[in-house]
């Protein structure tokens, strides 16, 4: 019996050791490259040195595109919260005609390769003069919005009906039911779907490259740009530095959801 | 929250409600007054529109026809919320994102009631269903009966002229069942109040109300004390729904019952009954094996033992007489069970006998 039983563990590990082997390793090869003491981007990085994350500190730059990639971040976050919010409840608490459609259509920029929304969303918003901040936070809020209303829907489903008879009954009105009931009911969905949509918008690329222009760029888009131009250990101090904070994002996010579920 | 409570119990009139869904009849024209202050059952199966009715009350359904009336009010078209009718639902329906204590403030502050005083009603709602101990619990560390308790104290916290329980003790087992039965009558008779119970469940109807409105297919088909509706029943359905009872077929005719063949056995009818068929009922303390001696009113009645059940006090027997009908009584567990297929003659008592049309509609 124990050989089976271990033969079954390693079957078991094998698609965490390749996740591992394959997709964090190579993204993690970056940390130790950040902090080479060379002049170019290689691996195994020559000696140890901060010089690098000093040279990012000095460089307006890079503080101007991660300032930049902050506040559409940010923008995202309070806007596809206040759409897909509301969109989330109404799809998660009641039965309406037209309800899956509506579905439908709200996950579509979920499903769209990146390069068919960049396109389009360039070649419409050319047209409206809406490159640079404004038309990149709208882009990205459209991409956010599915996972909005996905968490959203998923923690307004979990509401029970009757209680908000109940608060009717009890002498609120509508608004209050609202405000009172379902909005503390589904909070953790609006905190999780804000996570996401906060990151859905700090580290995309493709969109950004082409609804970015010289004066307004983002972190990733600067970086596509070093890349192309030079590889310097500068790439990698950002790369790490976005690690960090999409990382830092996700950690809390999985402990909270833990805890949580311990409680229950 | 004290009989001397701000708002009075009020009389609730429905005048000729109605309410389809589709081309299904939920509720037909429907007149009924529930007296200010009185505790009344809306007993009936499920789908027989008792829900629906209470709903009209509470403005969670607006009739397509007829009027609701609070006292001299005419509320058919009040939101829910306007209504400061308290509502008790089957599944508690406590917020789980505040305490208790937040939980029985809510209608107070729903209603823009000053903190200071807030806080008093709250404390006195705990105390009136003895749990004042729970105050800073969430709803899911109480049991089930605690939180019908809280649900119940929520209710009344703002002094509501009514209260609508809709199937309250359903999801409780059958011991706190009653003891809860016990205590919301309690609870009635302290406080000024009207309830409007839904059930489903007749020993409760039977257990709790001055008052039963017996529901079918959307209809009324008795309202009565229970002791009426239980011991004379009107109708084929009402006999049956509220309890066991043993009945004969046979025809009305110019104000005499005679039971079909083979049964020998004529009883005078009340008027209101008419001619054709009809059924005589009797429960079962007006049925027995052994009738006491020198009692003219009973009468020997031939059957066949069908099915019989020990119940601990009692022998529950289902009985058929000659004519085909079939009925359940219970009787003192003093013998021993007949096997089925045995002739067991009882003696039905004519005095207690009641007489039933059976004709269209009755046959449940």
């Amino acid at each position: 019996m124990a050989p089976v039983a271990a033969v079954r563990r390693t079957v078991r590990a094998l698609p965490v050791a390749l996740v591992v082997m394959l997709l964090v390793l190579p993204s993690l090869v970056v940390v130790p490259m950040s902090f080479s003491s060379g002049q170019i981007l290689e691996f195994p990085p020559q000696g140890f040195s901060l010089r690098w994350y000093q040279a990012i500190a000095s460089n307006e730059v890079w503080i101007e595109a991660a300032r930049n990639s902050l506040a559409v971040a940010l923008a995202v976050v309070v806007l596809s919260t206040l759409i897909g919010g509301p969109a989330g409840i109404a799809l998660g608490l009641w039965r309406w005609r037209g309800r899956s459609l509506f579905l439908g259509f709200a996950l579509v920029p979920a499903v769209m390769p990146p390069m068919v929304l960049a396109l389009g969303m360039y070649i419409t918003y050319a047209r409206f003069d809406l490159i640079g901040y404004w038309g990149l936070v709208a882009a990205h809020t459209v991409m956010a919005l599915p996972f909005v209303v996905l968490t959203v829907m998923s923690s307004a489903q979990l509401v029970d009906p009757t209680l908000l008879t109940a608060a009717q009954s009890l002498g609120a009105p509508r608004w209050r039911v609202l405000v009172e009931i379902v909005l503390p009911l589904v909070k953790g969905g609006l905190a999780a779907g804000a996570i996401f949509a906060f990151i859905t918008s700090w580290d995309e690329v493709v969109v950004a490259i082409y609804l970015t222009d010289p004066t307004f760029k983002t972190l990733p888009v600067v970086m596509w740009n070093q890349l192309r131009e030079r590889v310097d250990p500068n790439v990698a101090v950002v790369a790490t530095l976005l690690f960090a904070v999409t990382s830092l994002v996700m950690a809390y996010v999985v402990l909270k959801g833990e805890r949580k579920q311990r409680v229950q | 929250m004290s009989s001397k409570s701000p708002t009075e119990a009020v009389p609730v009139q429905l005048r000729g409600v109605t309410k389809r869904y589709g081309s299904e009849t939920a509720v037909a024209p429907l007149d009924l007054t529930v007296e200010a202050g009185s505790f009344v059952s809306f007993l009936g199966p499920s789908g027989s529109g008792k829900t629906t009715t209470l709903k009209m009350i509470s403005g969670f359904e607006r009739p397509d026809e007829g009027a609701v009336l609070f006292g001299a009010r005419d509320i058919t078209s009040l939101p829910p919320e306007q209504r400061g009718v308290g509502v008790v639902f089957q599944n508690y329906s406590l917020f789980p994102h505040m305490s208790v204590a937040r939980n029985i403030e809510f209608p107070l502050r729903m209603r823009g009631v000053d903190r200071s005083i807030r806080a008093r009603k709250v404390r006195e709602a705990l105390e009136l269903v003895e749990l004042p101990h729970v105050a800073h619990r969430r709803p899911h560390e109480l049991s089930g009966g605690q939180q019908q308790r809280i649900a119940i104290a929520r209710a009344l916290v703002f002094d509501p002229a009514l209260l609508l329980m809709d199937e309250p003790l359903g999801a409780l087992d059958r011991r706190l069942r009653e003891s809860m039965q016990l205590e919301i009558k309690a609870l009635h008779e302290r406080l000024d109040v009207t309830i409007i119970y839904v059930t489903h469940d007749q020993e409760e109807a039977l257990a709790m109300s001055d008052q039963i409105v017996v529901f079918n297919q959307g209809r009324v088909e008795q309202v009565g004390t229970p002791q009426a509706v239980y011991g004379r029943p009107r109708t084929l359905f009402v006999a049956d729904f509220l309890g066991e009872s043993f009945s004969v077929s046979g025809q009305v005719a110019d104000g005499v019952f005679a039971a079909d063949a083979p049964v020998a056995l004529r009883l005078d009818v009340d008027a209101g009954v008419g001619n054709g068929p009809a059924r005589a009922i009797w429960r079962s303390g007006s049925v027995t094996a052994s009738p006491p001696a020198g009692d003219g009113s009973w009468a020997p009645m031939p059957t066949t033992v069908v099915a019989s059940a020990f119940a601990g006090d009692r022998l529950k027997l289902k009985l058929r007489v000659g004519s085909g009908t079939e009925g359940i009584v219970s009787m003192g567990a003093d013998w021993p069970a007949p096997p089925p297929g045995d002739a067991l003659d009882v003696y039905v008592d004519r005095k207690r006998a009641v007489v039933v049309g059976a004709g269209e509609g009755a046959e449940a």
